[in-house]
């Protein structure tokens, strides 16, 4: 390749140096010293000064391709330990608050007042045997049931006890009326507390209920859902001798589904 | 209701345990597993090297 085509010359523009050139040097050969040599020899060193500056640019793109591969390299790596900081934070943070998952729900026991017109919980009625927790206080979606104490030290969420036997002192179980105490399976978020939990979404999966002397027990889900559509059906149900044996029997029945809801999802059977 | 003080939270997903993690191991309250954490990584390079704003680095990149 010619100096002029790689100065950028066409390669017709290139062709017609060369035959210039030839020329002159005929020329030269023919007559000796040439007038207007002096303008052709600054040409040709400006020229040169050009090419020798073209040479060390493209020795330092050269060097600037390698640095900015070295550094597209070294970006990719950062970003797969920066993957492995965002996993490391995450796993921390679960060490540290203790948090754990579980493949089957969390079992907690509830009460409910029952009148004509529902089943009612302490904040609100329940209308089917699924409820999906709100956060009465911020009324906000993320994250609830809430642990880091922006609704209160008990906070948002789904109640539910452990035991039955504290659901019972607490409200006074006697004077209460006619109640219905469910056994209520907890999903996605479920916070632990000494002696129950808040769950982010419950599903009622048994129901021991009463009004009156009647009392109804199911652990059918269309059942319970007919029930707490129409609190009434449970006056259809057979009435029991006492109050005090109502409410043994339906802490009886909750706390037997418990069991076997437990057996159950542990894989272990009495069979 | 007074539940008594928060303990800690547990994450109810049923399809975690088809998407390969580890076997929860079994609570009072059913299976619960805790994740531990992982082992450090070596750094992989370093990070700390300071690049002026032109980019190019003030010095050698560790290869």
């Amino acid at each position: 390749m010619s100096s002029e085509m790689e100065a950028g010359l066409s390669s017709d523009g290139a062709r017609r140096l060369d035959a210039l050139n030839a020329i002159v040097r005929l020329y030269q050969n023919r007559y000796g010293e040439l007038e207007g040599m002096a303008d052709l020899a600054k040409a040709r060193a400006a020229i040169a000064a050009r090419h020798r500056r073209l040479g060390r640019l493209a020795e330092e793109h050269e060097r600037i391709a390698k640095q900015m591969h070295a550094l597209t390299s070294e970006v990719e790596r950062i970003e797969r330990w920066m993957e492995f900081c965002l996993e490391d934070v995450v796993a921390r943070a679960k060490e540290v608050h203790a948090e754990g998952w579980s493949p089957s729900p969390v079992l907690g026991f509830r009460l409910w007042a029952v009148r004509s017109e529902g089943l009612f919980g302490v904040k609100m009625a329940w209308h089917s045997r699924r409820m999906k927790a709100t956060c009465l206080t911020t009324r906000g979606g993320d994250e609830i049931p809430h642990t880091d104490g922006r609704c209160g030290r008990l906070g948002c969420g789904i109640y539910a006890a452990k035991s039955v036997d504290p659901l019972y002192r607490e409200f006074d179980i006697a004077g209460i009326g006619d109640v219905a105490l469910g056994l209520v399976a907890l999903k996605g978020k479920v916070v632990e507390h000494d002696s129950g939990y808040r769950g982010a979404e419950a599903e009622v999966i048994a129901l021991a209920a009463s009004t009156g002397k009647h009392l109804l027990l199911t652990a059918n889900g269309d059942r319970i859902d007919e029930v707490f559509a129409d609190p009434t059906l449970i006056t259809r149900e057979p009435e029991t001798e006492s109050e005090r044996h109502r409410l043994f029997e339906m802490e009886t029945f909750v706390e037997i589904q418990a069991r076997r809801a437990t057996e159950w999802t542990l894989g272990t059977s009495n069979v | 209701m007074d539940i008594g003080n928060q303990q800690r939270v547990i994450i109810v997903e049923p399809e975690q345990v088809a998407s390969g993690q580890p076997r929860p191991v079994e609570t009072d309250s059913g299976r619960i597993h805790h994740e531990t954490s992982a082992t450090s990584w070596p750094l992989p390079l370093d990070m700390d090297q300071e690049h002026d704003e032109a980019g190019s680095l003030t010095s050698q990149p560790t290869l």
